[in-house]
């Protein structure tokens, strides 16, 4: 077996850090994966112990450790099987494994879910981007707007109204509509500023407002010493909140003028992919913490505490080559004391034996995230 | 309230126990409204063992906050049992009617209004408000038993004859004389039943040891011992943190009576719920109720696996404590309750899993997958088997508990096979499904590693 290594600085980049994957193995739970020099995969796993130092071990290593979920065993088959790595492709590994019901039924009803909503709101964006082009080409989108349609008509319908964009446009009919499909997936995370609903990534970045506030809140009535493990875990939050909201003016901004997608689409193109992609990064990490401190808001002061260790535990850092403040910025070795000093070591921390409870407890929160 | 109101009121309660929850709910909603009257406690207590399971938001009122410090020493008189520091829910009215006297009415009124202006789920806020009140109703319990003991009329005509209700006064009087210092610990410490420590909750409790007397005087702590081992998991921990103080000159013999007097009503403790087992299993949810969750036959059977592991748990973090006391009588008792510890998940669990998740997983039914509910049923009821087998070494009973494992896995074997040699098993989603449905099962009963290999085994075959 090869010698975990631990890590206890920052690391530079989003990449260094890794990504976070949901596993249901206690010891794994919200562990970072990357792609190590060789190109095999190492994963990042918060300290077991408490605090914020982390382990970086390739799988192989980890039965000797612990013992790993069936589900985590196929994730990781299915994260084998990738052929690019990000917060978007883990994602949809994620959702498909779970997708089967080796997490339970609820977790997998949520995938389904998840997935269809994704599909519905990919066609909401697309929808709404060709509806935004023919009004920029003074086009009328009454026909489109119709009630009551089929989908395979709406397709039809879609494909004319991008027919005659391209005919104003000079370009091949084929080349508009694979210009509109690769901006719908590019731009579907975050959404369209002029689409009604919000994009999921969107949505994220308000659900860390509301549990940053929520945190600072909470920092003020706890007059323990976990109150300052939650102004740092609200402070981790607002960078990612600034600069996902930074990328969002940006991106939104872009998205006003969406002409360049029957001009300079490439530019755009690399534009939209950079920003969708950073804001997917800023996020990573944060549904599962924020669904964690959802889960315990009527729950006693002591479990809150409690919780409040994982989460500083867990809470994903801005790398400091990504804007980032530097570690020696925060007074990491102070908090991570007071976090092992409220951790409570489960035996599954002490044997590696799998908990079943709160394998299904982890299971759980996965099936409220989406 | 005559004794034919009071008998109509406790068959009442027990007809509502019948009900839906919603029903019941309704029903205990106008019961609280009636307040603090002794029919009405005895229909509460034929009630409990349904309110335990459904935890409805509770009234607060003076005497609930009065007696809040020392609830986790609680019993119903129908279990309550003699010399074991433990106070019975039936002495609690008659308790308060005489507090009550006793008290000012300016601090009882001024209470109430407290308490309706406080928010009741925060325990820091009802801590603040219940203090004068512990503080004022330790010394009205002190003046009652003074007066029970010296005046017979007043003991025979409030209490009956009996000597017992005295030591449960006394018990009840130092709980509360400590009882803002015990509210604030329970609020420092986990949710009971609490099972692992934290260093910070350990330091919590050291530290309230060392305020009340610490090394020269650690009898003073043992009201808060007491009240602490009652929610524990794991009382043994406490124990082990008594005997480990460190102690200097004449205090270490009263450090040494201490850990013997809490260890002998720990252990006392543990055996008579071992002994009343039978009737937890007819309280467990579902006996004789109508609740959804509570007839559900996985859950009961999650229920009884939680008591014989609460139990086993408890008796064996108590080892130690055992053999400081060096009493055989003692030892042998703890080894016979673990005995019927065994015989009980026997009789239960095991006698009951098999058939159980047979009848969630393989009942007759139009599709081929275990409806989700049906199949969260089923999860529960092989946790309760799994529980048992962890049990299995410190009872005894490694043998019977890995044969109905082996019978089950045989079971699911058999299903999965026979699902997938029918024709069209291969591309069809419900068999994917019921396949990942039998995994979870592998996985809980087996272990992740049988499960894999069965994954990939079945996996193959789907193709």
């Amino acid at each position: 077996m090869s010698q975990p290594k631990t890590l206890d600085t920052s690391p530079g980049t989003f990449g260094e850090r890794g990504i976070s994957v949901p596993f249901t193995t206690p010891m794994l739970s919200q562990a970072r994966m990357r792609p190590n020099r060789q190109g095999e995969l190492e994963f990042l796993l918060p300290s077991f112990n408490g605090g914020r130092g982390m382990y970086i071990m390739p799988w192989r290593s980890l039965p000797a450790v612990m013992t790993v979920t069936l589900h985590d065993r196929l994730l990781h088959d299915a994260l084998l099987d990738l052929r690019q790595y990000s917060p978007e492709t883990v994602r949809q590994a994620v959702l498909a494994v779970q997708a089967t019901g080796v997490a339970g039924g609820d977790a997998s009803l949520a995938a389904e879910k998840t997935l269809a909503l994704d599909t519905g709101y990919q066609a909401l964006t697309q929808f709404t981007l060709v509806t935004e082009l023919l009004k920029l080409a003074r086009l009328d989108a009454g026909d489109l707007l119709a009630t009551g349609m089929t989908g395979t008509e709406s397709r039809r319908l879609m494909r004319a109204a991008l027919g005659q964009l391209a005919q104003r446009a000079t370009m091949p009919a084929e080349e508009m509509v694979q210009r509109v499909e690769t901006f719908t997936a590019l731009i579907a995370p975050v959404g369209l500023p002029q689409c009604q609903q919000l994009g999921r990534l969107r949505m994220a970045v308000g659900e860390l407002e509301r549990t940053r506030a929520s945190l600072l809140r909470w920092s003020t009535t706890d007059f323990s010493e976990v109150s300052q493990l939650a102004v740092f875990v609200a402070d981790t939050a607002k960078a990612a909140l600034d600069m996902s909201r930074d990328r969002l003016a940006r991106l939104d901004a872009r998205c006003r003028d969406l002409g360049a997608i029957a001009g300079d689409f490439r530019a755009l193109r690399a534009t939209v992919a950079e920003e969708v992609a950073r804001i997917g990064w800023l996020m990573d990490g944060w549904p599962f913490l924020i669904r964690l401190w959802d889960s315990v808001s009527d729950r006693p002061l002591e479990t809150q505490q409690s919780t409040m260790g994982e989460l500083f535990r867990l809470a994903p850092l801005v790398p400091v080559g990504e804007g980032g403040k530097e570690p020696s910025a925060y007074e990491l070795e102070a908090l991570s004391k007071i976090q092992t000093r409220w951790l409570r070591m489960g035996e599954d921390w002490r044997t590696g034996a799998l908990d079943m409870p709160a394998v299904m407890r982890i299971e759980a929160l996965k099936a409220t995230l989406s | 309230m005559t004794d034919a109101a009071i008998a109509q009121w406790q068959t009442l309660a027990r007809d509502a126990t019948r009900l839906s929850d919603a029903k019941f709910l309704q029903i205990y909603a106008l019961l609280e409204q009636l307040g603090d009257k002794p029919g009405i406690a005895g229909a509460f207590d034929a009630m409990r063992p349904r309110l335990t399971q459904l935890r409805p938001p509770r009234r607060p009122t003076v005497s609930r906050l009065f007696f809040r410090p020392a609830e986790d020493l609680f019993d119903d008189p129908a279990v309550y049992t003699r010399r074991l520091q433990r106070v019975s829910r039936g002495t609690l009215p008659t308790c308060w009617k005489l507090v009550r006297a006793r008290l000012e009415s300016a601090l009882v009124d001024g209470v109430a209004q407290d308490i309706l202006k406080a928010d009741p789920r925060d325990p820091r806020v009802m801590a603040r408000v219940g203090a004068p009140l512990w503080e004022a109703g330790a010394q009205a319990l002190a003046a009652i038993a003074h007066e029970a003991d010296s005046n017979l009329r007043f003991m025979v005509d409030n209490f009956g004859r009996d000597d017992d209700v005295l030591r449960q006064i006394q018990t009840l009087r130092d709980v509360l004389l400590l009882g803002s210092v015990i509210e604030d610990l329970k609020q420092r410490l986990p949710e009971r039943p609490i099972g692992d420590l934290a260093e910070s909750h350990v330091e919590a409790i050291k530290t309230v040891m060392a305020q009340l007397g610490g090394a020269e005087k650690p009898q003073a702590s043992a009201p808060v011992l007491l009240v602490l081992t009652a929610r524990m998991l794991r009382p043994g921990v406490v124990l082990k943190m008594l005997t480990d103080m460190r102690v200097t000159g004449n205090s270490q013999v009263e450090r040494d009576a201490l850990t013997r007097d809490l260890s002998g009503v720990v252990v006392g403790n543990l055996l008579r719920q071992t002994g009343s087992m039978a009737k937890a299993h007819e309280a467990v949810p579902g006996s004789g109720t109508a609740g959804a969750a509570a007839t559900d036959p996985a859950h009961r059977l999650g229920a009884l696996a939680a008591v014989a592991e609460r139990l086993t748990d408890g008796l064996t973090s108590v080892n130690d404590s055992v053999a400081v006391l060096r009493d055989k009588k003692t030892a042998d008792r703890v080894a016979a309750a673990r005995s019927e510890i065994g015989e009980f998940v026997l009789s239960t669990v095991l006698g009951d899993v098999e058939k159980t998740l047979a009848g969630l997983m393989y009942a007759a039914r139009t599709g081929i997958a275990t409806p989700p509910d049906d199949m969260r049923r089923a999860e529960i009821a092989a946790l309760a088997l799994k529980r048992s087998a962890k049990l299995a070494g410190p009872l005894g009973i490694q043998r019977e508990v890995a044969a109905k494992i082996t019978e089950i896995r045989r079971e699911i074997d058999r299903q999965t096979d026979r699902m997938m040699s029918a024709p069209g098993a291969r591309g069809d989603p419900e068999v994917r499904r019921q396949m990942f449905n039998h995994l979870r099962l592998v996985e809980i009963l087996s272990g992740s590693d049988e499960a894999e290999r069965m994954y990939r085994d079945w996996s193959r075959r789907l193709g």
